[in-house]
């Protein structure tokens, strides 16, 4: 029974309007990031021309040891063929950078590494950010400087002077990375990024829908009264606008992978991570897409849960899809943010998490930290589901 | 209903001191507690069709929406084959079919759509298909069956809804004003089917309507409840039977006159109305003209007036009160 009326539910939220808007919009996605590529390349390629730095035969990108271009061109021919790495960033000049010999050039942090004081220096930057009231409501300086003294401590202690390697630098920074690189992965990644925010859009219609609608239409009545379990009946519509969604998205993944393959080069690279400030390593660049792709399912499930909690509450499906909308605009987090509460925030809480495995991620607000933005991020989940379920086990149906 | 009753019919539905209250938000922001309905108590049996009356206001929905599990009551239980509504829905409602206020349908989905999704939800119909087509024959949509609901007039929205609802062959059917939207053929035909449904398969049928001659018509047995209390529970001929006598409208030149001589010869109700004097009374009508003109009064004109559901419904609720 339940697996009729859960079934039915996902039938219920596929309309052929929807279907065709999510599939223009996947054609017209297709054709903008084929036209920004073009513009993106002739941008970087001329930035490269101008700057003379590309190695020769490699026509993305260029080599990360060498963010400031000091580099001479004896130390490369030394070195084995530079691979293929799409990305023109740098480590942060602010905290320093590795130069070709493999050794750490950390500016004003190299002082206080050497003597082990780094403790100090984050209680400097705390107080003074915290003074200035910046802390709580601005890029998480403190988290920044942890996660770059790891990663350098990482390339130090696993004396990876010489290895290549990209910094992931969290989603914004993926996501203008990936318009500059002319590779499946890159296409991959700004394809999906765009049709997953499409796909959220209608993750949050289906699930204002799933009872706001049926309340104010009246359907909703019709089914109350069959021998249906009222806990069986939340779940199924729960699980349906989840399923739904995924469903989409994991079609946008498979377009996206079908045709970054046809049209593009397949490149990967071995980028650096630091998760949580604190657990630096290496893995392949791919890791960054997946990533990606698990941050926009995971912000989908959790704006389905918000979506159908508000419109369950407010007996409203409109509303239940103009506040998650609006909250998704971070208009309400940058208000809110200015009254250092912005850690706590659902739409921070659901869209970071990705960026707790970047190095110095500017995403990041003051006081935070991976676990304690899963906690917020969880609470809320528990918040949403539990409210849907028990304002709909007690409410009389009008 | 006569063989039925010999049968030794079966209680389906049994209404137990059901009481609803809710807070009501006032302009002044203060809450208002309505007594919707008040200590309830009523049962339904098999192969009986009934009628559910009363003013806009008086509880009949409430009622209809805490059988049908849409609705907590504040106190009481409301059973359905012995299996509580309230503790029970699963197994309370497995044999019930009702379309509740309005038949508010899946306008997006073709007609066939929308009886497969609802046998889907309802389960335990044999050969779905076969029975759809049936249903749809029955209430006169198989030929528009795969038109989309929302191109449908509101009467065959609600054939439709009474559709889905005896999809399963219900034991116990409840509608809310059914014969909304259908013209006066529709109206008759639904009335069949209805009776029909009660009478010669057995099914417990509770309908509500404001449409007092219709009930009249399709009812077995009346319920009338105003202000949230159950005023009346009779059968239709205990009903006109034991509400009030009949009147006889007498229209005269001297109407004071007359009053008198009926008060004093007969010892009866009579008031005066216009010329007219009207007299709450069982006597023949002959009997009280020839009083009247031997005493001295012109009898224009006699008019005998029946009591019908309607005056009853009036009298039991105190003139209806609202608009019905």
């Amino acid at each position: 029974m339940f697996k009729k009326l859960y079934l039915w539910e996902i039938r219920k939220m596929i309309s052929l309007k929807g279907i065709i808007v999510l599939a223009a919009i996947a054609v017209l996605a297709l054709l903008l990031i084929n036209a920004m590529f073009n513009i993106t390349m002739e941008f970087t390629s001329e930035m490269y021309e101008n700057e003379a730095q590309l190695p020769e035969g490699d026509e993305n990108g260029k080599v990360l040891e060498d963010p400031e271009g000091e580099e001479n061109d004896s130390g490369a021919e030394e070195q084995p063929p530079a691979p293929e790495i799409p990305f023109f960033g740098s480590y942060n000049p602010v905290y320093g950078s590795l130069n070709e010999d493999g050794e750490i050039e950390l500016s004003h942090l190299e002082a206080q590494l050497a003597k082990a004081d780094i403790e100090a220096l984050y209680k400097e930057t705390r107080e003074n950010t915290v003074k200035n009231k910046y802390f709580y409501r601005s890029p998480d300086q403190i988290y920044m400087l942890k996660s770059w003294v790891t990663a350098f401590r990482y390339i130090v202690d696993a004396k990876k002077y010489n290895v290549p390697m990209r910094p992931f630098l969290g989603a914004t920074d993926s996501a203008f990375e990936s318009l500059t690189s002319k590779t499946m992965q890159g296409f991959m990644s700004t394809y999906l990024s765009l049709m997953g925010t499409a796909i959220l859009y209608y993750g949050i219609v289906c699930g204002a829908n799933a009872y706001g609608k049926e309340i104010k239409k009246g359907t909703l009545k019709m089914v109350m009264i069959r021998p249906i379990a009222r806990n069986k009946l939340t779940l199924s519509k729960l699980l349906a606008a989840l399923t739904v969604a995924t469903a989409f998205f994991v079609g946008a993944i498979a377009i996206a992978f079908v045709y970054g393959a046809i049209a593009y080069k397949s490149v990967s690279f071995t980028s650096l991570f630091v998760f949580n400030a604190s657990k630096a390593f290496t893995a392949s660049s791919n890791l960054t897409l997946i990533l990606v792709v698990l941050s926009i399912l995971i912000q989908t499930w959790v704006y389905i849960t918000l979506a159908m909690a508000i419109s369950t509450l407010t007996k409203n499906n409109v509303l239940g899809i103009v506040i998650p909308i609006i909250i998704t605009t971070s208009i309400p987090m940058l208000i809110l943010t200015q009254f250092g509460v912005g850690r706590f925030l659902f739409s921070y809480s659901a869209a970071t998490l990705i960026d707790y495995f970047a190095i110095g991620s500017s995403m990041l607000y003051g006081g935070s930290n991976f676990w304690l933005n899963l906690a917020v991020l969880l609470s809320y989940v528990t918040i949403f589901v539990s409210s849907i379920f028990i304002i709909f086990k007690k409410r009389d149906i009008a | 209903m006569i063989e039925l009753a010999r049968m030794g019919v079966e209680t389906i539905l049994e209404v137990r001191n059901v009481s609803k209250t809710y807070k009501d938000l006032q302009l002044n922001g203060k809450f208002k507690v309505i007594n919707a309905l008040i200590n309830a108590s009523f049962e339904v049996s098999q192969g009986e069709i009934l009628g559910f009356l009363g003013p806009n206001g008086a509880g009949k929905s409430t009622a209809i929406k805490i059988i049908t599990s849409l609705a907590a009551p504040t106190s009481g239980e409301v059973f359905i084959e012995g299996y509580s509504v309230q503790k029970q829905k699963e197994l309370a409602l497995r044999n019930v079919g009702g379309v509740i206020e309005s038949p508010d349908l899946y306008l997006e989905m073709s007609g066939e759509l929308n009886l497969k999704y609802f046998a889907a939800i309802t389960g335990g119909i044999d050969n779905v298909e076969q029975r759809i087509a049936d249903v749809l024959k029955i209430v006169g949509l198989y030929e528009r069956r795969k038109d989309l609901v929302k191109k449908y007039s509101l009467g065959m929205k609600q054939r439709l809804g009474i559709a889905q609802a005896i999809l399963k062959k219900p034991k116990l059917l409840i509608l809310d004003e059914p014969a909304n939207g259908l013209d006066p053929v529709g109206i008759k035909e639904i009335r069949d089917m209805l009776k029909h449904f009660a009478h010669d398969e057995g099914m417990a049928i509770m309908v509500s309507s404001h449409q007092l001659a219709e009930m009249e018509l399709m009812c077995d047995r009346v319920i009338i409840i105003n202000k949230g209390v159950i005023v009346g529970e009779k059968s239709i001929e205990e009903l006109r039977g034991g509400v009030s006598v009949d009147s006889i409208i007498i229209a005269t030149d001297n109407p004071q006159l007359a009053f008198d001589i009926l008060k004093e010869q007969f010892s009866i109700e009579v008031t005066i109305s216009g010329n007219d004097v009207i007299a709450v009374t069982n006597e023949p009508a002959a009997s009280l003209t020839r009083e009247l003109v031997l005493g001295g009064v012109n009898v224009y004109g006699v008019k005998k007036k029946e009591v019908s559901l309607e005056d009853a419904f009036f009298e039991m609720t105190n003139g209806g009160e609202h608009n019905v």
